[in-house]
């Protein structure tokens, strides 16, 4: 086991007037290798529950335990060293740029890790490379300059170049059009498929993550409402429909055609599913017919 | 038809006479009818939030000329005119709230008119009633959703009276709630108030709603129909960057196998193809 959340619970400003309880005894594991999407509407308590991961909230109750040691436990973990290895990528990252160039913004985090300034040039490229930015072109250009799809690669760059085994990404797609968001997805799924590490998808858009993830963690309010693979949780299409969360619209139809009393599955994902589901559902019911 | 908004052969380069220039709009026209819901599509950089800022005179054009209910935007005496005419409501919802009361936000653009407080109140009041977030009033605007905070936006906009809505990539931070929510409000002042609205997006799905698409694509427009014309060319969309809905391209494939023939081609709606496979066999 890799993660570990274990009843945890946070309440922000506890005591006065805004009180309000984000996470509510969230219990979730993760293992080497997954690709897990954590889905919910804004305001579910995902965001909270991410930034548990590192360190940015301390929890009001639970705890975490990573590779086995307790983060939040009497002994106080090396922080430094969780960061490296669980790699946290924030909401609208591109609005965190601050180096002069890019290769300098990119170099940040393996510098403050003392990591030897021969190789740290080898990492900036790799990183680069990873997110599919040109290191000879974009090395010395300003990070401001760029556009706002190349800006959040950077930033991406910036946590891939300190290794690290788990990639926590918030939301890494909203506001980008379907041009850079089919270009993101593409990228992580290389880093989950080629680089081994371990993926944590922040995204309330079912569609986009239901083909990538392998399992997925529907939160509401503050909860683990479901989880399961993709193809367990699309079986409660309507739930996820009434919890305000969009299912792609080929589930949609499957679950129209079921409503008319048609035999179809309802956890069809992608439009050739949906294509062979239909063609399977004349067939049966022509051979019905004769 | 009456046209509200005429885009007379604009060109807009920024940076003009730089090294660095960048022709964003070539040679644009286009005429928006009153009472019109225009959908304008196109990935990131195609020029549609120029067009926008151009529309409601946040930008002049190089050459060429817009009309907005017959006055041009290139004139500084008609400024605030144009603006109360064509509100605008752009993509973070975080950027454009500036009181402390959602109230008091939607109070902002009244208040600037110098209209008697009286009329500011009423005013106030039906615009957010009219967006139904009435029991929000005294509610300060950063505990909203985000669609709720959309919503303020656009009473915002609409308590200046305009006749006309431009919004910029409303929903793209937005949750399906967030963006279903939005999408009704807009949908319904255009129904009911007869608001023309101009609805910038790269979300396809959000255009079934439209009169009419224009596509655009470095910085001229490249389709242009109503959505049952411009959805079914799914290699064209893909091609210029955008998505088509699911059901539309599902739609194409069946259509390719025995006893689909019949199958029309312009599906948008899941309701549509449901009906064709329930009713004929």
């Amino acid at each position: 086991m890799l993660l570990q959340v274990k009843n945890l619970t946070h309440v922000y400003m506890p005591g006065s007037p805004y009180e309000h309880p984000a996470l509510n005894k969230v219990n979730l594991e993760v293992h080497k290798g997954d690709f897990l999407g954590l889905i919910g509407r804004t305001g579910s308590g995902k965001t909270t529950l991410v930034q548990h991961l590192n360190g940015l909230l301390k929890p009001s109750e639970g705890t975490i335990l990573f590779q086995g040691r307790d983060l939040y436990g009497e002994q106080k973990p090396n922080w430094g060293e969780i960061r490296q290895k669980i790699g946290l990528v924030f909401q609208y990252p591109e609005e965190q740029l601050f180096g002069e160039t890019v290769f300098e913004d990119v170099a940040f985090g393996p510098r403050k890790l003392g990591i030897p300034e021969e190789t740290i040039e080898e990492r900036v490229k790799k990183a680069l490379e990873m997110v599919t930015l040109d290191y000879a072109h974009f090395k010395e250009r300003s990070p401001f300059n760029l556009s706002r799809g190349e800006m959040r690669r950077v930033a991406m760059a910036g946590v891939l170049s300190m290794e690290p085994e788990v990639l926590v990404m918030d939301e890494p797609s909203s506001g980008l059009d379907p041009r850079g968001r089919k270009m993101l997805l593409d990228q992580v799924k290389q880093f989950h498929r080629q680089a081994g590490i371990t993926i944590i998808f922040v995204s309330h858009n079912m569609e986009e993550v239901a083909l990538l993830a392998n399992r997925l963690a529907v939160m509401e309010g503050g909860q683990i409402a479901l989880e399961g693979s993709p193809e367990e949780i699309f079986m409660e299409a309507e739930k996820l429909t009434s919890m305000g969360l969009g299912v792609p619209q080929v589930t949609r139809l499957m679950m129209e055609l079921n409503h008319k009393g048609k035999q179809v599955k309802s956890n069809i994902l992608s439009v050739e599913e949906a294509r062979q589901e239909i063609l399977n559902m004349l067939e049966k019911e022509q051979g019905g017919r004769s | 038809m009456q046209e509200i908004i005429q885009v007379q052969g604009v060109s807009y380069i920024y940076n003009q006479g730089r090294e660095d220039q960048v022709l964003a709009l070539e040679d644009i026209t286009l005429n928006i009818a009153e009472g019109e819901f225009l959908a304008v599509l196109g990935h990131n950089g195609s020029g549609k939030s120029t067009l926008a800022r151009l529309l409601n005179a946040l930008l002049n054009p190089s050459s060429g000329r817009i009309l907005v209910d017959d006055l041009s935007t290139g004139n500084p005496d008609n400024l605030w005119k144009i603006r109360q005419n064509a509100g605008m409501v752009f993509q973070n919802p975080d950027n454009q709230i500036v009181a402390t009361t959602v109230e008091e936000d939607v109070a902002f653009g009244p208040e600037n008119l110098g209209l008697p407080s009286r009329e500011i109140r009423k005013r106030v009041d039906e615009s957010l009633k009219r967006v139904g977030i009435g029991e929000l009033s005294k509610r300060p605007p950063h505990f909203l959703s985000g669609g709720q905070k959309q919503k303020v936006a656009i009473a915002g906009v609409l308590s200046m009276r305009p006749r006309c809505l431009i919004l910029d990539e409303p929903t793209a931070l937005l949750d399906p709630e967030g963006r279903r929510e939005v999408l009704q409000t807009v949908r319904d002042l255009n129904r009911e108030e007869k608001i023309t609205v101009v609805y910038i997006t790269h979300f396809m799905e959000e255009a079934v709603a439209a009169d009419r698409i224009v596509v655009m694509e470095q910085g001229k427009i490249v389709m242009e129909g109503p959505p049952r014309k411009i959805f079914p060319q799914v290699d064209k969309l893909r091609s210029l960057g955008l998505d088509v809905p699911q059901v539309t391209e599902l739609a194409r494939l069946l259509k390719r196998e025995e006893g689909f023939q019949d199958l029309p081609e312009d599906i948008l709606e899941t309701e549509e193809l449901v009906n064709f496979l329930c009713s004929s066999r």
